[in-house]
């Protein structure tokens, strides 16, 4: 795996993209979650 | 306003000098510490760059254990309230400010020289310097601390939030006054240790001034 | 709802381009990887300056230009296909220092109209710059403005300011979150290891203790006004004393980031406005996009205030 990924950096930095958007969804699933409660 | 400021500084000295409790708390703080950090260093060799890290550590806790009392003990005491009738609060931060250096002070000089004396192997290359660092070092911790002990005294957990905001506050000056005492330690260099003792002085009028800006917000609520 | 779709499309096509150009060196970087190891390929781009010719070894050499307009024989082991009539390639490479020629390994495709520089030591990991710095700047934007709600607050004392101040940190907490964990992952491959305390490293998890110190504060006051007093107070201090760490530290000390003091190696990425103009705009394109991505989540959590402060005056 480490070895792939470094011949393969661009998958790094496909690693990376994928952590933002896992960030942003958490934060999205909270204020949904919010939203909720006030419904 | 000066007046007051130093009206409020002896009270303060006054007040802990009948009852020590700070003081005594400190004293055991550091000797212990020290006693833990020679008991772990038997037989080890350390560079002098290696203790300076743990002097450093020693100096930070022992500054968190015991500056946060001055506020704190107000608010205990319920005589917070007297002080912001009596006076205004450029004078008390004034105050408060100058009793926390002189206890920091005494207290960084109490474990520098016992550091001195217990640990043949901390040798410091440019003695002046490496004090005059201790000394800037002592007036940045006291000046960052005094504002963030009133911040403290006045929410309602007083002990373990004291480091906790202090630390981040407090890093850049701990950085720098590290590396100074480094070079001081090992081998002094003026214009190495310049920049550092830059940071060192603009740290301090910067917390001071904006503390000064600041505190009248939290004193009156 | 046509600017949310605009942001959409915005960041995925900057995303995109950032993450699909590809990264085309010049006989520059041939050969200065040449010195360093014989065997690595690394992506070229060059265009063909005549026709192919046989070469003793069975394979065919072309004359070839590099984008910086240095000529060299570009060697292929089989003829390529429409040798004749293509202008140029992409293809993986290495400089062949006995022979003075170019040994192509692999033809990737046609001349690119536009690509990244190929770095030294960075190779497609100097793609992470469209993530990862979008990530770091907007941390300090919402500290920032975390701080002038907290001015605004002290000044007028409206909980609205607060609210705004805690809604930007809470954004700040999560953008640091996200600087903090790409750059590691990054590092892991580029320097070695997950974290080398580098100033830009220090600087960053700074920011990540005042974020925590600020919620721990808050969390630890119950009046409303005295919650956001303290915080505000605190988040002025914080603010007084970071910029330290994020503009004097990083430049004064040696460090692995660019821009360091130490760094006069950089090459085309960063240093003092030595950025390819391309990779420049992708970067600022993305740091646009992200901005308003900010402002977009700052003003669903403005609504999601306004409606439970609606629905406390309701409540009986």
């Amino acid at each position: 795996m480490y070895e792939f990924l470094e011949q393969n950096a661009i998958y790094v930095v496909m690693l990376i993209v994928l952590m933002i958007w896992t960030g942003l969804f958490f934060y999205l699933y909270r204020i949904d979650k919010q939203v909720k409660e006030l419904e | 306003m000066l007046k007051q400021a130093f009206a409020i500084f002896w009270k303060d000295l006054a007040s802990e000098l009948r009852t020590r409790y700070a003081i005594n708390a400190l004293l055991m703080f550091v000797v212990v510490t020290l006693a833990v950090i020679m008991f772990a260093l038997v037989g080890e060799t350390l560079s002098p760059g290696a203790l300076t890290g743990m002097l450093w550590v020693v100096m930070f806790f022992a500054a968190m254990s015991g500056l946060s009392r001055s506020f704190v003990a107000e608010e205990e005491r319920g005589t917070s309230m007297t002080l912001q009738l009596l006076a205004t609060p450029t004078a008390i931060y004034l105050g408060k400010l100058l009793f926390n250096l002189l206890l920091v002070l005494a207290l960084n000089i109490f474990i520098v020289l016992l550091f001195l004396l217990t640990m043949d192997q901390f040798t410091v290359a440019q003695i002046d310097l490496f004090w005059f660092v201790i000394l800037l070092g002592s007036i940045g911790i006291a000046s960052a601390t005094t504002i963030i002990a009133a911040i403290i005294a006045k929410a309602n957990t007083k002990g373990t939030l004291f480091p906790v905001l202090s630390f981040p506050v407090i890093l850049p000056l701990l950085m720098a006054g590290i590396s100074a005492t480094k070079i001081a330690v090992e081998e002094p260099m003026w214009d190495t240790v310049w920049p550092d003792l830059q940071l060192l002085g603009s740290y301090i009028v910067v917390v001071i001034t904006i503390s000064f800006l600041l505190f009248e917000f939290v004193w009156k609520d | 709802m046509w600017w949310k779709l605009l942001l959409f499309f915005w960041i995925a096509a900057f995303s995109a381009v950032g993450l699909v150009t590809p990264i085309a060196g010049s006989l520059t970087e041939l050969s200065m990887i040449a010195q360093w190891s014989a065997e690595k390929a690394i992506p070229v781009k060059f265009r063909t300056a005549g026709e192919p010719v046989s070469a003793e070894d069975g394979g065919w050499v072309i004359r070839g230009t590099d984008k910086h307009g240095h000529d060299a024989d570009f060697h292929f082991s089989a003829i390529p296909e429409n040798a004749g009539t293509r202008d140029g390639y992409l293809a993986t490479a290495r400089y062949d220092t006995t022979a003075h020629r170019v040994e192509v390994v692999e033809v990737l495709g046609e001349y690119p109209g536009f690509s990244f520089p190929f770095i030294p030591g960075l190779e497609e990991r100097a793609k992470i710059i469209f993530f990862h710095v979008p990530m770091a700047w907007m941390t300090v934007v919402a500290f920032l403005v975390s701080m002038w709600f907290g001015i605004q607050y002290l000044r007028k004392k409206d909980l609205e300011d607060d609210f705004r101040s805690v809604a930007s940190a809470g954004l700040g907490l999560l953008f640091c979150v996200l600087a903090t964990t790409t750059g590691s992952l990054w590092a892991k491959f580029n320097w070695g290891s997950f974290w080398n305390w580098d100033p830009r490293q220090t600087s960053i998890f700074v920011l990540l203790l005042v974020y925590g110190a600020y919620f721990a504060l808050r969390s630890a006051v119950e009046i409303e006004e005295k919650k956001a007093t303290l915080s505000a107070v605190y988040n002025i201090i914080a603010a007084a004393t970071v910029p330290f760490f994020i503009f004097i530290m990083p430049r004064i000390m040696p460090g692995l980031h660019p821009g360091s003091a130490d760094d006069n190696s950089a090459g085309p990425v960063v240093s003092s406005g030595g950025m390819d103009a391309i990779m420049r705009f992708v970067l600022y394109s993305m740091l646009g996009g992200f901005l308003v991505l900010y402002g977009w989540l700052m003003r669903i959590q403005g609504r999601l205030h306004r409606i439970k402060l609606k629905r406390a005056e309701l409540a009986p």
